[in-house]
């Protein structure tokens, strides 16, 4: 079904951008995101520029990804062993 | 109520993930590293408090975002831009995946082809603080944006429009990118959707 709203623009869309907004809410899981991705099959930009998002989403994700140095996790470890937990402040809980 | 004793073996998991968005938001090596462990110790601190079963990972999240909020940013040579506007405007951000129609599926999938982690990392690091972090908290870290606008404090819709405008600024940034590159067309410069104003 084609929505009145849409005119094969996924800027005026509605619904494309409804289904992008619930893609990209947290870790949505593959299923839903094919039933979303099902929901705006009608306009082939409105899957492309769905699918675009998600690209550029797991693109992101993996280019950020940045291991922590083995000193730094050797720093925390003794620094917990040896802190007095009275001196750190603790308003940012 | 979480036993102490059992952070380090619970929360050393995390430590990659809040490492690198530590690189992201501070910028520099030596201050995500102090940063990380900060908010490792200040957990450490109040695991007591912390309630088992809940999300251990939004919590750590939580206190790092809040000790740079508090903290780290003071330090940041760059001012804070404070163009932000909060008007809730959640469409029209999709601009690489379908606003220009001239470009064609094909030069943006050049694109993303071509996009180095490097530069992926760069374009978010320029991004406004508080699109930065909102950007870093849903689309690399993957929190939902309930999630996101308890750890920052902020009403939901002011997670979705900063979101809106730091994915748009982001996806302008790499389009720039793609054209400097002649990896994308140069093309018309696009009209700002809905209320744009940043």
């Amino acid at each position: 079904m084609k929505s009145d709203s849409c005119n094969s623009n996924p800027q005026s869309c509605v619904l494309a951008n409804q289904a992008i907004n619930l893609a990209l809410d947290g870790f949505v899981p593959a299923v839903q995101l094919a039933q979303l991705r099902g929901g705006i099959s009608h306009c082939l930009p409105c899957v492309q520029a769905f699918d675009m998002q998600i690209q550029f989403r797991v693109a992101m994700a993996q280019g950020c990804h940045e291991a922590a140095p083995e000193s730094l996790k050797i720093r925390i470890s003794e620094a917990m062993q040896r802190i007095d937990l009275n001196q750190i402040d603790v308003t940012d809980l | 109520m979480a036993n102490q004793e059992d952070f380090a073996q619970q929360a050393m998991e995390y430590m990659d993930q809040l490492y690198s968005t530590a690189m992201r938001m501070t910028r520099n090596k030596a201050d995500a590293e102090d940063l990380v462990q900060e908010a490792y110790l200040k957990g450490y601190r109040g695991f007591g408090g912390f309630t088992e079963g809940t999300n251990l990972r939004a919590w750590l999240f939580r206190i790092l975002t809040n000790t740079y909020i508090n903290s780290y940013r003071k330090k940041q040579r760059r001012p804070i831009e404070t163009d932000i506007d909060d008007v809730e405007d959640m469409y029209g951000y999709h601009r690489l995946g379908g606003e220009h129609a001239s470009i064609g599926q094909s030069a943006e999938e050049t694109l993303m082809e071509h996009l180095t982690d490097s530069r992926i990392r760069d374009a978010i690091e320029e991004l406004p603080e508080q699109y930065r972090m909102a950007v870093l908290l849903a689309d690399v870290e993957g929190f939902a944006y309930k999630e996101i606008a308890e750890m920052l404090d902020v009403p939901i819709g002011t997670i979705m429009s900063r979101l809106h405008r730091g994915r748009k600024r982001l996806q302008d940034q790499l389009q720039e990118y793609g054209r400097q590159h002649g990896l994308v067309d140069d093309v018309r410069e696009p009209q700002p959707v809905g209320s744009e104003n940043s």
